[in-house]
């Protein structure tokens, strides 16, 4: 046998070479502990060995699968494990899971990948090298098996967990041989299933509980928020309300003298960041250090607080929408689509349709407010958050502590939600800072208000589309003018960082037009950057939870024109579609949602689609509006193409959930700036859908085209619902929706 | 110093009576499983019992509930064997988890009432945000508890 390692391609095989040398780098657990409350922490018990960084198996063939991405709700630490136990042939009633560690991805040449989540990607981007961490330990087994036996290795097949040599019928368990798997080595990779090969994965798994369910359903499991840490101080933060605004003075004696208070500490006083770093940079502000947050808390309110807001302070929602407006009117807009000739053919057309569309701020609002605790000693610095991305943890707390890399540890605990809010880090920035100025840990606590009035926000967005129909009612010219901030850039960068810097295009933030497979013989898409001094960032599908209820709500309005029935008009644009899933998912949701079936009065079905990170979505959903004006959803029919179905709850968990943000944001979202600061603060003037207003929800999975597609299905009911609500609320009262939330419009009919 | 009697014990604590019932457990008492969501009543992720009505327990003071039966998620029961922790597990209802502690709680106490809730009687009682959006499962769950509780 050759010793064929392909050092650069497949790291995980490198890992267990060149580290380890395989034993006892992994532990596992009884089966029922699953996962571990604290799941940063390697569990106890039973050593195992090591088959690669991804799979540590035991004697008792208890298997530990290690998750580079963190959980938030999404399903990840269950579902991560049943990729590689779908090429592991493993028994998955003795699969744990625990997360892979930051540090060692970055020791090792990242061997664990991509291991920040948002975008849906979790899955999609995993799968491969997933996959292939179980096919190799499973075929290592297969040799240690077979030189145990001394038989050809190519006689031996692996199930549940048992290696069986198929002349014979002898059998040996997955335990009984991964000591010996350690230093086996393949000449070459494995090739991984095809998803149409897959037996577990949308087969077996179907009725598998997530590991997390049992910690969340008695308070066990820690997230950031609950973490101890021996000999921690509590801080109550604030920076100035005014973003970029400075401290001017603060009393800091009169908060000293209150019960429980440590100290008394300026941040980011004079610190200058590269714009690249803005939204995880040290803002300017105070933070009250005590034994308890209440005692912090008490003092930070209480303290008197002077700052310097300068110009800033002018900026009101009122003269940002007024400066956006007009950014829709100014010519030369940078072009980022074009077909044919639309200015030409929107002068020569028979009819047109014209209308202006906004969306304001809005904040993820995840229900644990920002915190993070950091421990900065002489050789080391600890952190313990809640993070959708480590490895910026890991960037961050290295840059404000001063220490290389190597040296910082990032704990991850669970995460009470983050919709792209928890990526950048700003927290951990002032943890750090904090514990590097008072020696000691520190954990730091964001109120509600804090969290809410100084997050990453959704930017504003505005669109005026122009569309020329002919003769037959059809769409046949569009000419879109966008006036917005990208949200994967923050102030100071013009445009930068994942933008097309060439033709000076948000590519991202222009998702859910720019993208839309439908056949417009003349169409021009141009972009207008508006800057702001508010801090933005992505949200739950980012550009696409804008762009979908602007674009899609704009395309009914051309039904009504043109007077076609919204599902024939949709036919017709994707009549050229390349991507057979437009049609098909259309389909499928007009067929299980009885479009068209009669309403009463005063109710309507709303219809919109739209693709979101490749995942195409179709919804109808009915909506009764009061005479008064007040809006109900009752129910939303989805039909969506992933390509495959992986885990089926989680999907339709996803969907479930994603539903109600959507339908917060369509309704109720809004943040606005007086004299420079967001004005809203917590859930009362920031109000979220409850129990009583979520829709019943039918996910339908007849879309799915299969082939090599996969893709996710986090974002997606979240885009689609305040389209499909608007298109319904038209049909339902005659009055159409052109900016969010709905709770400012009059909705009332006769 | 203040007596407060938590899951069927008394403890100590060192807080001045003003101080919320919700900092008292996670900070002076180290009980994290309730949660901190807002401070001032509107999400439900704070929800303990208090001689088993449903409260929140951001803006209880500590001192307004010496002497009364408290509970809280970690002695709802020993080992996730309540109905509602039951049928919460059996359908999967959470997601990032953060609001669960304060919906099963708040369930509890509305089953400990109203053996059999209707819908509208969740719509009424169940007021508690979830921002991963899981009520359609919470819903189910309660229905589902309501069923497998013994009467
Ligand atoms: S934290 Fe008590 S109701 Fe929100
Ligand atoms: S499960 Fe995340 S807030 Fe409810």
């Amino acid at each position: 046998m050759t010793n064929r390692l392909e050092m650069n391609r497949r790291q995980f095989v490198v890992t267990t070479a060149a580290v380890g040398g395989g034993m006892a780098m992994g532990f596992a657990l009884p089966a029922s502990a699953v996962v571990l409350p604290e799941p940063w922490k390697t569990p106890p018990a039973a050593a195992g060995s090591e088959i690669n960084a991804w799979i540590v198996i035991a004697p008792d063939d208890t298997i530990t699968i290690r998750v580079g991405q963190t959980e938030i709700g999404t399903g990840t630490i269950t579902a991560m494990p049943m990729i590689v136990c779908e090429e592991l042939e493993c028994d998955w009633s003795k699969v744990n899971a625990e997360y892979a560690s930051g540090n060692r991805s970055l020791r090792e040449n990242n061997v664990y990948g991509r291991m920040s989540i948002g975008g849906s990607a979790s899955v999609t981007q995993s799968r491969p090298f997933l996959q292939a961490a179980g096919a190799n330990a499973r075929e290592r087994l297969k040799m240690a098996a077979a030189a145990e036996w001394n038989v050809p290795v190519t006689e031996i097949t692996a199930v549940k967990s048992v290696l069986t040599h198929t002349p014979t019928g002898r059998k040996l368990r997955y335990g009984q041989v991964a000591a010996k798997a350690v230093p086996m080595r393949l000449e070459k990779d494995p090739v991984i299933k095809h998803p149409s090969q897959f037996n577990f994965l949308g087969k077996e798994n179907d009725k598998a509980k997530r590991f997390d369910t049992p910690l969340k359903v008695n308070g066990s499991a820690v997230f950031g928020i609950d973490v101890k840490v021996p000999g921690a101080v509590v801080a109550a933060v604030k920076v100035a309300p005014v973003f970029g605004a400075k401290v001017k003075s603060f009393d800091a004696a009169g908060a000293k003298a209150r019960p429980g208070v440590i100290d008394v500490i300026e941040m980011g006083k004079d610190k200058k960041h590269s714009a690249a770093t803005f939204a995880s940079q040290l803002n300017n502000g105070v933070a009250v250090i005590a034994n308890t947050y209440w005692q912090a808390r008490t003092a930070l309110d209480a303290m008197a607080i002077e700052w310097d807001e300068g110009d800033l302070a002018k900026i009101s929602t009122a003269s940002h929408t007024r400066e956006t407006l007009a950014a829709l009117d100014k010519p030369g807009g940078a072009v980022a689509n074009k077909v044919g000739d639309a200015v030409a053919a929107l002068k020569d057309a028979r009819r047109t349709v014209e209308a202006v569309y906004e969306t304001p701020f809005i904040d993820h609002a995840m229900m644990e407010p920002i915190n993070a605790t950091a421990s900065v000693t002489a050789d080391k610095v600890e952190v313990w958050v809640s993070t959708q991305n480590p490895i910026s943890v890991i960037d961050v707390a290295a840059e404000e502590s001063g220490m290389s890399k190597d040296k910082i540890f990032c704990n991850t605990t669970f995460i009470g939600g983050g919709f792209g809010r928890r990526g950048v880090s700003d927290d951990v920035r002032q943890a750090v800072f904090l514990s590097k100025t008072l020696n000691r840990p520190v954990k730091v606590m964001w109120s509600r208000e804090e969290t809410l009035r100084h997050g990453t926000f959704r930017p504003t967005a505005a669109a005026k589309f122009k569309a020329g129909l002919d003769a037959e009612g059809f769409i046949n010219a569009m000419h879109v003018t966008y006036a917005g901030h990208s949200s994967v850039v923050w102030r100071g960068a013009a445009l930068g960082n994942g933008v097309d810097d060439k033709n000076k295009i948000d590519a991202n933030q222009l998702r859910g037009i720019r993208d839309i497979d439908y056949a417009l013989p003349n169409f021009l898409l141009e972009w207008h950057p508006v800057q702001t001094h508010v801090p933005t960032g992505a949200w739950r599908g980012p550009g696409v939870n804008q762009n979908a209820f602007m674009y899609e709500s704009f395309i009914d309005e051309c039904c009504v024109a043109g007077g076609k029935d919204p599902l024939a008009m949709r036919r017709n644009l994707l009549r050229n579609a390349k991507d057979p899933g437009w049609l098909k998912v259309l389909n499928e949701v007009a067929e299980k949602s009885k479009w068209g079936k009669p309403m009463p009065k005063g109710s309507a079905q709303g219809m919109a689609m739209t693709i979101d990170h490749g995942t195409i979505t179709a919804a109808v959903v009915e909506v009764s509006v009061s005479q008064g004006g007040e809006v109900k959803v009752h129910t939303l029919d989805m039909a969506f193409d992933i390509g495959h179905v992986f885990y089926k709850d989680a999907i339709i968990a996803q969907i479930e959930g994603g539903t109600a943000m959507g339908l917060s944001s369509a309704l109720y979202e809004e943040l606005t700036l007086r004299n420079g600061r967001i004005v809203e603060g917590n859930f009362d003037d920031y109000r979220l859908v409850r129990i009583d207003e979520m829709p019943q929800v039918n996910v339908h999975f007849g879309g799915l085209t299969g082939g090599d597609k996969v893709t996710g299905v986090g974002e997606p009911s979240t885009v689609i619902v305040p389209p499909a609500v608007a298109n319904a609320i038209f049909r339902a009262t005659g009055k159409r929706v052109r900016s969010t939330p709905f709770k400012n419009l009059d909705l009332s009919w006769s | 110093m203040i007596t407060l009697n938590v899951n069927g014990k008394n403890y100590n604590v060192d807080v001045t009576p003003d101080t919320p019932l919700l900092w008292t457990l996670r900070d002076n008492m180290g009980m994290t499983g309730t949660k901190y969501g807002c401070g001032i009543s509107e999400c439900g992720a704070c929800t303990v019992h208090v001689n088993g009505q449903a409260k929140r327990s951001c803006v209880t003071p500590a001192g307004s509930v010496v002497g009364a039966q408290i509970t809280t998620i970690e002695g709802l029961s020993a080992d996730s064997s309540h109905p509602v922790q039951k049928a919460w597990i059996e359908l999967d209802v959470p997601q990032c988890g953060y609001c669960q502690s304060g919906m099963i709680m708040a369930t509890a106490a509305l089953l400990a009432r109203k053996p059999k809730p209707t819908d509208a009687d969740i719509d009424k009682t169940i007021t508690n945000i979830c921002r991963c959006g899981t009520y359609q499962r919470i819903r189910a769950a309660i229905h589902l508890a309501a069923k497998n509780t013994k009467s």
